[in-house]
This record gives C-alpha cells, structure tokens and sequence, in this order.
C-alpha cells in the first residue's frame, strides 16, 4: 500500500516552497482566460434585464444586428425574467463597446410584474408569488414540545436572533470564456472550477463527442464556487462563435457578477439554546430561514460543532426565494452562517452559566484537536490575562476585546483522479494531470508531490495541468483537490520510480527492489557504491519514454479537519468602528504539503472571514427591485488598512495524510470577531456586517452603560 | 483618501465613466456633445435603422512609450489607456477588474506617477511613457518586488499581483523605508480577493529593509 514517508526525512513534500508558477503571475505572463486575444477574434455581450420580475412581450433586435460592427445577435428563448440581470439575449462585435452599443438597440418590451427582493416580503401572507411551489419551502425536524420542555427543564436558557447577510463571491476575474471552433471542434478557454466538467457540458450542448471538445484553464483568478457551470456566458460564446465562424471572447463585467454570478445565502437564526448546571448543553432550538435569491439553497448545518444531546434538538429551517440572483456554492457553504450564529449563542449562554466561555466549548465540543487548538490559541492570544473579565471594562474610548471561534470541516479525496508520468529518455519528466489551480497553489503541488516520489529535483520535472485533454481530474470544489491530486500523483510516482530501478538494475548488477532514488541518484541500499545518476538511467531507455498512468489509491489521504481562531478587536465607542488587531488561526489539515501556500489559505480564509463580517453587503432596493451597490466602490470589500496582524498555527498531523484546506479557515472568523467585539464593548453585536452604525445601534439599544 | 495616492480623478458626478465615454464618442469634448449624445441614447429605440448601420467614428492616432518601447496605435476616442494597452497591444499583464478605479488592478506608472489605466483615455495618454508589468522584468530578470512576491507567497490567483507590484514598486522608489502603516496605506487603493494581503506586506517590509515576517 502506498504511504509516505515519515514527515521529517521528506525533501519537498511538507516543506515552504515558493510557487513553480511564480515567475508566471510575478512577470504578467501567464495568460487568464481574459487574456487569450486571437486574430478576428469577436467580442461578446449579454443584453440583461433591468427589472426584477417580468413578461417579455416582444424583443425587436434589428437595430442591433444593422449595427456595421455587431456579426451576430442571438435571443435565449425566455418569456419571463425574474431578476434584475438575468440573461435576456446576447451580441457579438468587433469590439466591447461596439457590443455594448448593439445592446442598446435591442428594443425590448417588458410587463413588469410584482416582485420581492427581501425574504421578510417574500414570506408576507400577501406576496406575490414568484414561484410556482411558493416562495418559501420549509422543512424541520425533532420534537418542538419536547425541546421546549426540556428548555424549560434547563438551567440556563439564551435567546437571541442573529442575522448575516447575501455575500457575492467577487472573483476578480471575471466569469470568462473564449470559444473557438476549428474543423468541427471547439476548443474553449474558460475560467472554471473543472475543465473536465467544462468539456462534458459544451460537448452535451453541441451534440459533439466528447473528444471534440478541449477545454482549458491554465490559470484562473478566482473561484470561491461560482464557477462551476459554463454558464449562459458560455453557452452564448459558443453559439456566436459557431454563427460567425470567428473566435468569440465573453468577458462579464464586475456589475455582472455581482447580478447574475452566485451568491452565499443570507441568514436568519432564532435561537433557544439550554444548558444543565454543569455547563452541558441540554436543548438546542432554531427556526431559521434565509435566501439564495431566486434558487433555494440557503440551508445550513446546526447545531454544527457543539453535542447536543438525542432527541435534545428542535430544528426548522424555510428557503425563501426573492427576486435576485441566484446562490451558488460558496467557500464552505452553510459554514460560516452556522458558525456565526452558534458561536454568538454559545458565548451568551456561557454568561448566562457564569462560566468563561472557552472553558464553556471545551466541555460541549467532543473534537480532540479542537480541545488541544483551543489550548494553543488561548496561550498565544493571551486569553487569560488580556481577555476583559468583565465584557467592556477596559478603559478609554477605544475598546479592546478578545473572542473565539471554531470550525469544521470534511475534504477527502475522488477516486476517479488519474495522472500520467513521463519520463523522457534525458532524463527529464512530466506529471499530467488535468486539474485546475483556483490561487491555491495544487501545481506546486503536484511538482513537489512527484519530485518527492521519484526522489529527484524538482528542476527536472514540469507539471502539466488546467486541459481537459490531460487524464481525469475531479471539480475543485469542497477542498477535494489536494486530496484527490496528491495522492494520484504520489501514486502514480511510485509506480514510474518502480519502472526506471527497474530499468538501472541491470546496469548496476543489482536487484531493483534494493535500489532506491534520492536527490537525482539511483543507488543500492547495500552499496551506495552502486550507483548511477537518474540521467544516466534515463538514457538507458533509448528512444523510448516511460510513461506510466495510475490513480487514487487510500491510504495517503483522510478527511475531517478542525481549526479554531481567536481574535482581538479594538472598538471605537464613539464612532462604532471595529478594527481588528490581531488573529491566532490554529488549524488541522493532516499532512502539510507546502508550508507556504498553506499559510496563504489561512491568512486568505481569515481575510474573506473579516471581509463578510465587517463591510460586504449586496444590498436591494424594495423600491425598484434592483441590486444598489453591483461595484466594488460601493460592496465593501476588506482592504489592506483593514488587515490585522495575523499569526498562522498549523496544527500539522502528517500520520492523516493530506487534506484540503480551502475551505476550513473561512470559517471560524466571523463568529470569534462577534465575540471579540462583544469582550470589548459589552454589547451584543448580532448581525453582519458589524459597520459603525451597527455597533452604535447596539451600544444605543444596550443603553445606560 | 483611499486610493493609494493614485492620480486619477473620477469622472463628472453623476454619470458613470461608460455613459461619459459614450457622450465622448458621439463627438469631440465638450459639454453640449456630451449631453446630446446621452440625450439620443435615451431616445435610442426610435433610432432609424439607417442610423444605427451608418454611425461612424473618428478615430485618432496615438503614440506612446511602454517599457521603453514605442508605439502608435489607433484609437477611439472612448477607449480607455486599459484596453488600448490589453486587447490592442496585446500586454495582458495589466488586469482589468473593476473597471471604475476601485480595485488597482490595471495600475501602470506613467510619467512617473501611478495611474489606474481604466480611469484614463487612451487619448489621453499620447505621448506619455509607461511601465506596465511586462516592463518591470526587462531583459528576463525579475525585479526585487517581483523576487519578493514569490518568496513570501504575496498572491494565490495572481490576478491583482500585477496592480500591486506596480503599485509597490512606485511606493517603494519614493520611500524606500516605508514602514508598515505606510505600507499599507500605500497599497490602500488595491484590492485582493484571495486574502493576500499580509504575505504582501511581508515582501514589502523585506524591500523596505524592515523583518518582513516568516
């Protein structure tokens, strides 16, 4: 069975190494999606609606198609749009904004219909509907009466409704494709979480066979989830480029992905949550509802981390569905909503026990790791001796606080990935594997997997990934890429290195199963005398390349990760602004593969976390239906005087195997921030994001303090 | 003000740059053409067939300096420094994001001063001497900045690397012992999604001679 070696004698595996595409992203020469620009290229635009609900009565596309630079206009065949930006038909010019010029000139008649843009008017008894089934579909479980006995029963009852909101994913590049069709083929550059899936559906689209479909993203700027799909953008690139004959090019605009590209649904959480004298909890309550726009979706796990006990839990929760963009997954989907409002409630029930509310999870959360992260966080934030006893006690204006937060989450690996290792007869070699990097570094991956497999340099190896035409990898989503992609490769390197001892055996007289490759050198562990260089082993397959292909195998990966953080905030108590001065991330992801890239996901997760729960905001109007801030002036996004001093611990298990860790540290952030604040001024602060009048409104309503 | 002291100022209150580009490419400058143009976009669906087809712009010439190369290139007048520089000269390293001088990703140097390169005509830039990305690694070696951002991880997609290693190499030129508050306030007027910020700022302590972290 494949396994790695022990965690101190790996030379590239575990280690900091900077990325193989590095000089790439550093120099501006590694070519996006965006980037791709062929001779007579065409530029295409997507005319969307300007109205949150209605009938298309008639569209009139003459002007358009008369416009001397417009090649192609094409209608999606819709009667009906139900929010502001959805699709409506689309152009392709000679340039954007001759594109954008067509879209004017289509003449489109509307009947507007009644709409909904936030879930409390969505679940009024008077709404319109907006779907056939209802606007909101609920589901619950457990024994209401019960758990309100046992309420009452408990010894410590909190109670509090908390709120977070519609987060857009802002990939900052945009959704983004180029088609191109040649001979009947299409060959498709498109920023995507899974060219393999990307392939499969133009294929599907086009009634083409599979293999006349390439797809390819060498790098893309971003997922987070969102792009999974090709995507209306898709799917009209390749209808125009296959109406004009000419490569076609559809870039979306920042307005549009925060209209149309997905979303984390919003939440509201109205808790009960019960706890016996000892701190234990004893009943867990919570009707919740939120929105994923016009799809459902917007469910999320609770009492997430915490052991309620059987029977012990009463949970309803109602999708709510509003004129607006769609959800789509987003980094840990459901996660952080639940986080958000488990770690607020656990912490007001630990006040009401009159317990300190670290001590309070420890004997409500069963993870061993988390007992063990919670020690090593509380020691570097300084929880016992800077953590206010009592919450806004300390002096001055300006507050100071600390608070915690926790996180799960799962990852594994898919059985189906596949990689292809070749060894050229210079002794040179390529790993393939048709996988996508996200920003997350898997090339690096990939390149320090198979240079710690084979035993050679990393300088002799070049990863090949991000072409459908390359073997099968799984979607990037759900933290399975390093799960699924290492494994493969470790595997499939360990069959090559088999393969070229193999090949050296009878040059050094020896038995291939007593040789073994370190640092580019092929020797005997009997007689390191016996030796040849990988480059001379190389050369003795003459003209031939080795090429060998395998897959996942168990055994070097695992899943079920845990990670807590804790936060210290400073509070201005007369302009309600938060400023965030230090977090302590401590994180389990088993076997670390790169240091490095590791600690940028941490710090990355921290960041997105802060984002959310300080300044992001879609905000729809109810007077017109439309989104009032789709652009980053006005959708707050966490900027560098927002970023604190943040101190990475990985909590690094390497008897796990590797785990993905994209996801996980998303998630403790915001709730450990709630907290944090709560230590530092005495209010609760229940919704997100917290902006200064926010925090005001709470100091105002917490009143004679 | 929190754009990282870049130069560029917003176009006419109330109107977004794209409207304002349209007015421009209805005409030449100038208040009365700018309004008529956004006039006959709001009557736009009586537009005559004939109109539409026949609708013609001048177009101007422009020459300029990138990374000390020279270039000419034809131009509308509504087109951006951005777009001239990406989709017609072909230099993709420059990012285009936002679009509306928010993000930073599209920032250039030129004459000596940063600018975000959506927010400017291409018009405007005739003459002018430009460094884009491309132009930082002249003659195939990587700038400090560059080396830097690679040893500390300072990105995860990549897509605002380029915005930033301008921005900070213009930063780092003017105040070479920047500390980090002026860091960061320096590189205030970039955005990154990823969350790379303090890898970013342990580069930039590094250059600027300070402990630039683990």
């Amino acid at each position: 069975m494949a396994k790695w070696k022990p965690f101190d004698q790996m030379k590239y595996v575990g280690r900091a190494i900077p990325r193989t595409d590095g000089p790439a992203k550093v120099s501006g020469s590694a070519k996006f999606t965006q980037d791709i620009i062929l001779p007579g290229m065409l530029y295409g635009k997507i005319l969307r609606s300007p109205h949150a609900h209605a009938y298309l009565k008639n569209i009139d596309t003459s002007r358009a198609e008369a416009h001397s630079e417009v090649k192609a206009v094409i209608l999606l065949d819709k009667y009906t749009v139900r929010y502001f930006g959805e699709e409506i038909a689309a152009v392709a010019a000679t340039s954007p904004d001759a594109a954008e010029e067509a879209l004017d000139l289509i003449r489109v008649v509307y009947q507007q219909l009644p709409y909904v843009v936030t879930e409390e008017d969505a679940m009024a008894p008077d709404a319109p509907r907006i779907h056939e089934e209802g606007n909101v579909s609920s589901s619950a479980r457990g024994d209401k009466g019960k758990v309100e006995e046992l309420l009452k029963a408990s010894a410590h009852v909190a109670e509090d409704t908390i709120r977070t909101q519609v987060q857009v994913h802002n990939t900052f590049e945009t959704h983004s494709v180029v088609c191109h069709w040649e001979d009947g083929k299409l060959k498709v550059w498109i920023s995507t979480q899974g060219v393999h899936g990307a392939r499969d559906d133009f294929a599907k689209l086009f009634e083409l066979d599979q293999d006349k479909v390439e797809a390819i993203c060498e790098y893309m700027g971003g997922g987070f989830g969102s792009k999974f799909p090709i995507g209306v953008e898709g799917i009209v690139a390749g209808r125009l480029a296959r109406m004009t004959g000419k490569p076609v090019k559809v870039m979306l605009s920042r307005k549009e992905e925060y209209l149309a590209m997905g979303n984390r649904p919003s939440s509201i959480q109205k808790f009960k949550l019960g706890c016996d004298k000892s701190g234990k909890l004893s009943a867990f309550w919570l009707e919740s509802y939120g929105t994923g726009g016009i799809s459902e979706d917007s469910g999320f796990p609770s009492p997430y981390i915490y052991k309620v006990p059987n029977g012990a839990i009463y949970r309803k929760h109602s999708d709510v569905r509003i004129n607006a963009g769609a959800a789509r997954p987003q980094r840990a989907p459901g996660h952080p909503q639940s986080q958000f409002g488990m770690e607020i409630i656990m912490d007001e029930l630990a006040e009401k026990a009159g317990m300190d509310p670290l001590e309070f999870r420890m004997i409500n959360d069963p993870d061993e790791k988390r007992q063990r992260q919670y020690k090593i966080g509380a020691e570097r934030i300084g929880w016992s001796e800077r953590r206010n006893k009592v919450p806004g006690s300390s002096a001055g204006p300006v507050k100071r606080g600390i608070g915690v937060g926790s996180g799960t989450w799962g990852g594994g690996g898919a059985k189906s990935t596949k990689v292809q290792i070749d060894i050229y007869p210079d002794g040179k070699v390529k790993v393939a594997t048709g996988t996508q990097d996200l920003g997350t570094g898997i090339r690096t991956l990939v390149h320090q997997t198979a240079a710690e497999a084979l035993g050679v340099p990393m300088e002799y190896i070049t990863p090949d990934i991000g072409r459908s035409t390359l073997p099968f990898s799984t979607a990037s989503g759900g933290s399975i890429t390093t799960g699924s992609v290492v494994p493969a490769v470790k595997n499939t390197g360990d069959t090559a290195l088999a393969r070229m001892l193999e090949t050296a055996a009878p040059a050094l007289g020896v038995s291939a199963d007593e040789l073994v490759c370190e640092d580019g050198v092929i020797h005997s562990t009997r007689d390191r005398t016996k030796s040849i260089k990988w480059k001379d082993a190389a050369a003795l397959l003459g003209s031939k390349v080795l090429s060998v292909t395998e897959g996942w195998v168990e055994g070097l990966s695992s899943s079920g990760v845990a990670g807590c953080q804790f936060i210290e905030v400073e509070v201005d108590m007369e302009t309600g602004r938060i400023k965030p001065v230090k977090v302590v991330a401590v994180q389990d992801f088993g076997l670390v593969v790169n240091m490095l890239t590791a600690r940028s996901q941490i710090a990355g997760g921290i960041t997105m976390g802060l984002s959310w729960a300080l300044a992001e905001d879609r905000t729809m109007d109810p007077n017109t239906g439309n989104m009032v801030n789709p652009n980053m002036e006005n959708y707050k996004l966490a900027g560098s005087l927002e970023i604190p001093e943040i101190d990475v611990v990985i909590d690094n298990m390497p008897e796990r195997g590797v785990i993905g860790l994209g996801e996980p540290p998303r998630i403790p952030t915001a709730g450990a921030l709630a907290n944090a604040v709560y230590n530092a001024i005495g209010a609760r602060v229940c919704r997100i994001p917290m902006t200064p009048d926010v925090v005001l409104e709470a100091l105002a309503n917490k009143g004679g303090a | 003000m929190r754009n990282g002291g870049k130069n560029n100022s917003p176009p006419e209150k109330g109107l977004s740059r794209r409207k304002f580009l349209k007015g421009m490419g209805t005409g030449l400058v100038g208040t009365a053409t700018l309004t008529q143009g956004l006039l006959a976009k709001e009557k736009e669906d009586k537009t005559p067939l004939a109109t539409a087809a026949s609708r013609e712009i001048t177009k101007a010439v422009v020459s300029l300096t990138i990374n000390g190369k020279p270039y000419t290139a034809e131009v509308e007048p509504r087109e951006t420094l951005l777009y001239l520089i990406r989709e017609k000269l072909g230099l993709t390293g420059t990012k285009a994001v936002c679009e509306r001088g928010e993000c930073g990703a599209c920032t250039v140097i030129l004459n000596g001063k940063t600018v975000y390169s959506c927010m400017m005509l291409a018009v405007q830039a005739h003459g002018a001497r430009i460094t884009t990305i491309e132009g930082l690694s002249a003659g195939g070696k990587l700038h400090p900045v560059q080396e830097a951002f690679i040893k500390h991880d300072a990105y995860q997609c990549g897509f605002c690397t380029p915005g930033f290693e301008i921005a900070l190499k213009d930063l780092l030129d003017k105040n070479p012992k920047a500390s980090l508050d002026q860091i960061k306030e320096g590189l205030s007027g970039n955005l990154c999604r990823c969350g790379a910020y303090s890898h970013i700022f342990n580069a930039a302590l590094e250059l600027a001679g300070g402990k630039g972290g683990k």
